[in-house]
């Protein structure tokens, strides 16, 4: 049975109105869940089996255990900070503020404009429950997740992500500064790096694969020590190799210690191809 | 005893006889040890062990303030200081046996495995060519995603 609760939720939705950055803490305890934003300063939770609001301080607890398939539908402030502990798959639109996922066990989805962006999954076990995507400008993007595959499409400005044993896919990218580390899976990355910007893509057995403008100005570092390395820019060749393009203005750096460096020039690499449907982010 | 039947016999050697004597062994020390109550409250060499503790923690602290660079190059045969830390936490992580759920730890093995395969790798490697910088950075990606993936694990709430 779907029910819903606007501002029932009183010890939460007095003091969002009050705060110039209002905070909203979800713990989900089991099941999956959706986080919309909206042009409201309250919160309101909609197809959840159990809730439990116990004060101002605390977090919302959303129980969809017993919802069956149903995800429990969590509305927030979009300009809101939202903190989501737990729980299973997350799938997040229409935020533009803050978004923090932490122990998640599930697929996380992120979708919009956020000022930042930070998630840390956690699976459960099965292969694909480590999933994480994020789409949208946003201006700061953070994943962390020891397996699954890690995909971010049209972020703008700084970006970080750690995996273990995943893959990381980024496509559509402006970065200022952009940290990408994966220990067995592939690197792939596909934007633009900001003039003084830097970008460092390291695998220690996966390829790892930049996709960058055919006019960038940066200075390059490639090496696979036991590997081999492909690169369109420069000349030269050999497992290690720097050189400059244009004044040189960013840094970027990609190493693999046993898979390919490979660097391509693409035009339009920024140009998020994928939002239209044309093709994918590679 | 009266002097009709002393024995003569025995005066000289009476006389010999030295007026006190010490005991071979001082046994009093022991027996006031005994005597005294024990004291009550922190052992003696907990004031020290403290010490030592804030000792440590001071200096662990003050070098992740200080933002040192890494050391380079890497000494290959050198004792990597977060293994301690880490081994502990992994420890703890494991022998609780109500904290994780069996998934996570075998999420968190199986990443482990792969990371160690990848440490053994990359140290091999650099053992056999001490200066490169590559390999260098390639080690301390590895050392860091250990460090974050035990990080993460002991931050998930415990069932």
């Amino acid at each position: 049975m779907r029910f819903l609760l606007l501002a029932a939720l009183v010890g939460v939705a007095t003091p969002l109105a009050a705060q110039r950055t209002p905070v909203v803490r979800l713990v989900n305890v089991a099941g999956p869940l959706v986080l919309n934003g909206w042009d409201r300063d309250s919160v309101a939770v909609r197809g959840a089996a159990r809730l439990a609001v116990s004060g101002p301080k605390d977090a919302i607890r959303v129980d969809g255990s017993g919802a069956g398939t149903d995800a429990a539908e969590v509305f927030v402030p979009r300009h809101a900070r939202i903190e989501v502990r737990g729980g299973g798959a997350l799938d997040a639109t229409g935020l533009d503020g803050e978004l923090e996922v932490s122990a998640a066990t599930g697929r996380v989805r992120v979708e919009g404009a956020l000022r930042r962006v930070m998630v840390e999954t956690f699976g459960g076990g099965a292969a694909a429950v480590g999933n994480v995507e994020i789409v949208g400008p946003h201006a700061s993007v953070e994943v962390r997740t020891p397996d699954g595959t890690v995909v971010v499409r049209g972020v703008r400005g700084e970006l970080q992500v750690t995996t273990t044993s995943g893959e990381i896919f980024v496509g559509a990218a402006r970065v200022r500064r952009a940290r990408l580390e994966s220990v067995s899976g592939a690197v792939s990355f596909k934007g633009v790096v900001d003039r003084a910007g830097t970008l460092e893509a390291q695998s220690h057995s996966g390829d790892v694969e930049l996709r960058v403008p055919p006019d960038v100005a940066a200075t390059f570092e490639l090496a696979a020590p036991t590997g081999t390395v492909r690169s369109e820019f420069g000349s030269g060749s050999g497992t290690s190799r720097r050189f400059s393009t244009g004044d040189g203005g960013a840094s970027i750096v990609a190493r693999s210690f046993k898979g390919q460096v490979s660097v391509v020039k693409q035009p339009g690499a920024d140009v998020d191809l994928n939002a239209s449907g044309a093709t994918g982010i590679r | 005893m009266n002097d009709e039947a002393r024995d003569p016999t025995l005066d000289p050697l009476v006389r010999e006889l030295p007026a006190s004597i010490e005991p071979p062994r001082d046994l009093w020390p022991a027996i006031e040890r005994r005597l005294t109550p024990r004291r009550r409250g922190l052992p003696r060499w907990l004031p020290l062990a403290a010490a030592l503790a804030l000792l440590l923690l001071g200096g662990t602290v003050l070098r992740r303030l200080s933002h040192a660079p890494a050391p380079e190059p890497i000494p290959v045969a050198a004792v990597d200081p977060t293994v301690g830390a880490e081994s502990a936490l992994l420890a703890s992580l494991e022998h609780d046996p109500g904290s994780l759920s069996p998934g996570t730890i075998a999420t968190l093995r199986r990443n482990l495995a792969i990371i160690d395969s990848a440490l053994a790798e990359s140290r091999r490697a650099l053992a056999a060519d001490p200066g490169n910088g590559d390999m260098q950075a390639l080690l301390r990606l590895v050392q860091r995603q250990r460090t974050t993936l035990l990080q993460q694990a002991a931050r998930l709430p415990r069932t």
